[in-house]
C-alpha cells in the first residue's frame, strides 16, 4: 500500500509539474520520488494504458476465437451469440462481411437475436441461383462516361458532379453493396450468392474527368467502380493518362479494364467483308489492348464492355477462348445470376436523369410471371 | 496553511486518481461476462416452427435448409428427418414436373415459357445444373438476337455515342487549330458548327479569344483586346481570371484616353473630348474623367461664342 501511495505521489507529480514546484515542502522531503519509483510510475501507467486499450479494442472486432460455435456440419454451422455479439459480428467471421448478414436473416426467423440465441449459418450460400418463389434477384449495372465539375453538363453522357455525388450518396445511404466485376463473376458463376441489394458502378471511355471529378467522389465515399479503357485514348486529349490509370489501379477500389483498342464496334461492320476478315480484326482489337494493358498497367484484363454496346455470337466465343469472364453491353435489363456472361446488360446514366428516374432504374428485383 | 492544503489536495487527487485508474482495469481485467447457458431446444423449436410455415406456403428451399438446420444440431431428430423427407419428396416432384414442361416449351419454341418453368425449378432447387443451363441457354439466345437486333437498327453506332464521337472529332479539330495558335479560327467554328453547348468546345473558344485578347495587347490595340474579352466573358460569365484582366485593361484604357486628352487640351479641344467621352465610356463612374469632360465641353462652347462674336 505504501508502494502504491509512493507511485501515485511521483505521479501527480508527473503529470502536474506546476503544482508540485509550487507545493514542495520547504525541506524538500517527502515530496520528490526517487527514481526508481518514477520508473515504477512510467511502467505502471504504460501497462496501464495498454491493458485499457486491450479492453476498448476488443469490443471494436469480434474474433474467429469469440464465436462460439454449438454445432457444424457440412450445411450448417450454429452459432451460440455472447454478450455485445450481433448477427452482423457473426457474418463478418463466418461468411466474411457484415454485408453477408442476410443469409443468416434468411434461414433464422429472429429479428433482434439476443445473447444465448443460436443462429444457423451457411456453410455455402443456399440460394446461389438467387431465385426465389415470387422473384429473382438481380444486379443492376450502371454506365457513365464524361463528368464535368461545372453546373450543367454539356451533353447527355456527360454528369456534373453534383449529381454523380447525390447518386453515388443514395446508394450509400440506402446500403447498396458495389460490386466489382470480380465479384460480379462470382455471382454469374455461382461461386457467391446474389446480395440483396447490390450495384456495379462502371465508366467507359476513360476521360480524364472520371480522374479529376468522378474518382474524388469514389474515394470520399470509398466505393468500388470499374473502368473501362480503350487502350489507342489513353495519354490523348481528354483522355487519362496511363499514370493516372495506374494511381486508380492502385487504390484497391477501381478496376481498370479493357474497352478494346480503338473504340471500333466489336459487331460486324460494313469494312468486314468476310468472315476472316471480321475475325482477323477483332484479334486486333484484343491483341492490341491487351498488349498495351500488360506493358503500362502489368495486367490481362478478364473483362470487357463491348464499343457501342454492340456484340455478336463470334466475339462472345473469342472472348471465351481467350479467357474472359464477363462482357458488357449497354442493352439495358435486369442480370440475374444466370445471365449470359458475355452479354450482360448495363445502364446507361443520362444527364437529363435526376435523382427520381436514377432510383427507378435502380432494379434489384425481378418479379417472375 | 497554504502548503497543509495543496498538500491535502494533492492526497485527494492521488487517492482518486490510484481508485479511477484500478477501478478501469478491474473493469477491463474482470472475466468476460460468462456465456449464458446455451439450450438448443429453443432453436430447435424456432426453426421447426419456421420449417413447417415455409413448407406450407410452398418455400421449399427453406423449409428444406430449416429442417437442415435442425440436423445440424440434432442429427437423430426424427422430427427433422421426416419433415426433410417430406420436402426432399415434393422437391422432386416440383422439379421433374417442371423439367419436363420447360424441356417441352423451349422444342414448341415458347422460351417465355420454358423460361418459367425452370424458375420454377431453380427455386425450390437452387443448385439444378440442368434447369440452370437450360435457363442461361435460352436467355442467351435472347439476348444474342436483341443484339442482332440493336446492331441492325441502330447500325454500328447509337445515336447518342455517333453525336459523341462527332463531337470527340470537332474537339481534336478544335485543339489542332488552337495548338497551331489558330485562335480566330477556333472561335469561328465553335460559333458557326453551334457547339457552344459542348463544355470543352466552349472552354477551347473562350481559352482562343483570351489569347487574342494578348496579343491586341502586344500589339497596342487595347480597345481590341477588351472586345475579345467581352466575348470571352460572354461565354463564361463567371470566369475570375477574365473578369479581372478586362478590369485591369479598361483602367489601362480610360486612364491612356485621359492623359491623351489633357495633353490635346490646349491644342485641339475636339480631339480632348473624344478622349474623355472614351476614358468615361471604360469608366463610367470616374468623377474626374466627367469633371474634365464637363470643363473641355464649357471651354469650347465659350470659344465658340468668342468666335461667333
Amino acid at each position: 500500500m505504501q508502494q502504491i501511495q509512493d507511485v501515485q505521489v511521483a505521479n501527480v507529480r508527473i503529470g502536474y509539474p506546476d503544482l508540485v514546484h509550487d507545493s514542495l515542502d520547504p525541506r524538500g522531503e517527502n515530496l520528490i520520488a526517487p527514481s526508481w519509483c518514477r520508473l515504477v510510475v512510467c511502467l505502471t501507467s504504460v501497462l496501464l494504458v495498454f491493458c485499457l486499450s486491450a479492453c476498448v479494442g476488443s469490443g471494436t472486432a469480434v474474433t474467429q476465437s469469440e464465436i462460439e460455435i454449438v454445432a457444424k456440419d457440412q450445411a450448417f454451422t450454429l452459432v451460440a451469440l455472447n454478450a455485445n455479439q450481433t448477427a452482423e459480428d457473426v457474418a463478418h467471421v463466418l461468411l466474411g462481411s457484415k454485408d453477408e448478414v442476410w443469409q443468416i436473416y434468411e434461414v433464422n426467423d429472429v429479428t433482434n437475436p439476443a445473447p444465448g440465441e443460436i443462429l444457423a449459418v451457411p456453410n455455402s450460400p443456399l440460394n446461389v441461383t438467387g431465385v426465389y418463389q415470387h422473384h429473382y434477384r438481380t444486379v443492376p449495372i450502371l454506365c457513365y462516361h464524361q463528368f464535368t465539375n461545372g453546373h450543367t453538363a454539356g451533353h447527355r453522357l456527360e454528369v456534373t458532379a453534383r449529381e454523380f455525388e447525390k447518386q453515388i450518396s443514395y446508394l450509400v445511404n440506402e446500403g447498396y453493396q458495389f460490386l466489382t466485376f470480380a465479384e460480379l463473376a462470382d455471382i454469374v458463376y455461382q461461386r457467391r450468392a446474389v446480395p440483396e441489394k447490390s450495384v456495379v458502378i462502371t465508366v467507359d471511355d476513360g476521360y480524364e474527368s472520371v480522374f479529376d471529378v468522378a474518382w474524388p467522389i469514389l474515394k470520399r465515399y470509398r466505393v468500388n467502380a470499374t473502368l473501362f479503357v480503350y487502350t489507342d485514348f489513353v495519354g490523348g486529349g481528354a483522355a487519362m493518362s496511363w499514370k493516372q490509370l495506374k494511381q486508380l489501379q492502385d487504390s484497391g477500389l477501381i478496376e481498370i479494364e479493357s474497352h478494346g483498342k480503338s473504340h471500333s464496334s466489336l459487331a460486324k461492320i460494313e469494312e468486314d467483308t468476310t468472315n476472316a476478315r471480321y475475325e482477323s480484326r477483332l484479334k486486333q482489337e484484343i491483341d492490341g489492348s491487351e498488349a498495351a494493358f500488360e506493358k503500362r498497367l502489368a495486367l490481362t484484363p478478364n473483362f470487357i464492355s463491348y464499343p457501342y454496346g454492340n456484340s455478336s455470337i463470334t466475339i462472345a466465343n473469342l472472348l471465351e477462348e481467350r479467357g474472359y469472364q464477363l462482357a458488357a453491353t449497354v442493352t439495358r435489363g435486369p442480370n440475374g445470376s444466370f445471365v449470359d456472361p458475355f452479354l450482360l446488360h448495363r445502364t446507361m446514366i443520362y444527364s437529363d436523369h435526376d435523382l427520381a428516374d436514377f432510383t427507378n432504374l435502380l432494379r434489384v428485383n425481378q418479379t417472375r410471371r | 496553511m497554504s502548503t497543509t492544503l495543496i498538500k491535502a489536495f494533492q492526497a485527494v487527487l492521488r487517492l482518486a486518481i490510484v481508485v479511477a485508474l484500478f477501478l478501469l482495469l478491474w473493469a477491463c481485467a474482470s472475466p468476460p461476462t460468462a456465456p449464458p447457458v446455451v439450450s438448443v431446444e429453443p432453436f430447435v423449436e424456432r426453426q421447426t416452427r419456421s420449417a413447417q410455415k415455409a413448407a406450407e406456403i410452398g418455400d421449399l428451399a427453406l423449409a428444406r435448409s430449416l429442417w437442415l438446420s435442425i440436423l445440424t444440431v440434432d442429427s437423430s431428430s426424427q422430427q427433422a428427418k421426416r419433415g426433410l423427407a417430406s420436402v426432399d419428396k415434393a422437391i422432386a416432384s416440383v422439379v421433374a414436373a417442371n423439367l419436363r414442361e420447360g424441356r417441352s416449351a423451349y422444342a414448341d419454341g415458347d422460351s417465355a415459357q420454358g423460361d418459367r418453368q425452370m424458375l420454377s425449378v431453380l427455386a425450390v432447387d437452387p443448385g439444378n445444373l440442368e434447369a440452370l443451363k437450360l435457363l442461361r441457354q435460352s436467355v442467351s439466345r435472347a439476348a444474342h438476337a436483341q443484339q442482332a437486333d440493336k446492331v441492325r437498327d441502330e447500325g454500328p453506332e447509337p445515336e447518342v455515342l455517333k453525336a459523341r464521337r462527332l463531337e470527340d472529332q470537332f474537339i481534336a479539330l478544335l485543339r489542332r487549330r488552337y495548338a497551331g495558335r489558330d485562335y480566330q479560327q477556333v472561335v469561328e467554328l465553335v460559333r458557326t458548327q453551334d457547339m457552344l453547348h459542348v463544355t470543352e468546345a466552349r472552354v477551347l473558344a473562350v481559352s482562343a479569344l483570351d489569347e487574342m485578347a494578348q496579343e491586341a495587347q502586344l500589339d497596342g490595340d487595347n480597345e481590341l483586346a477588351l472586345l475579345h474579352l467581352d466575348s470571352a466573358l460572354e461565354l463564361d460569365q463567371a470566369n475570375r481570371s477574365l473578369l479581372r484582366k478586362s478590369s485591369i485593361l479598361k483602367q489601362r484604357v480610360s486612364d491612356e484616353a485621359y492623359k491623351n486628352g489633357l495633353a490635346l487640351m490646349n491644342e485641339d479641344l475636339e480631339g480632348a473630348i473624344e478622349y474623355f467621352k472614351i476614358a468615361i465610356a471604360y469608366d463610367p463612374e470616374n468623377l474626374m474623367y466627367k469633371k474634365q469632360l464637363n470643363q473641355a465641353q464649357t471651354l469650347q462652347q465659350n470659344l465658340e461664342k468668342i468666335r461667333g462674336r
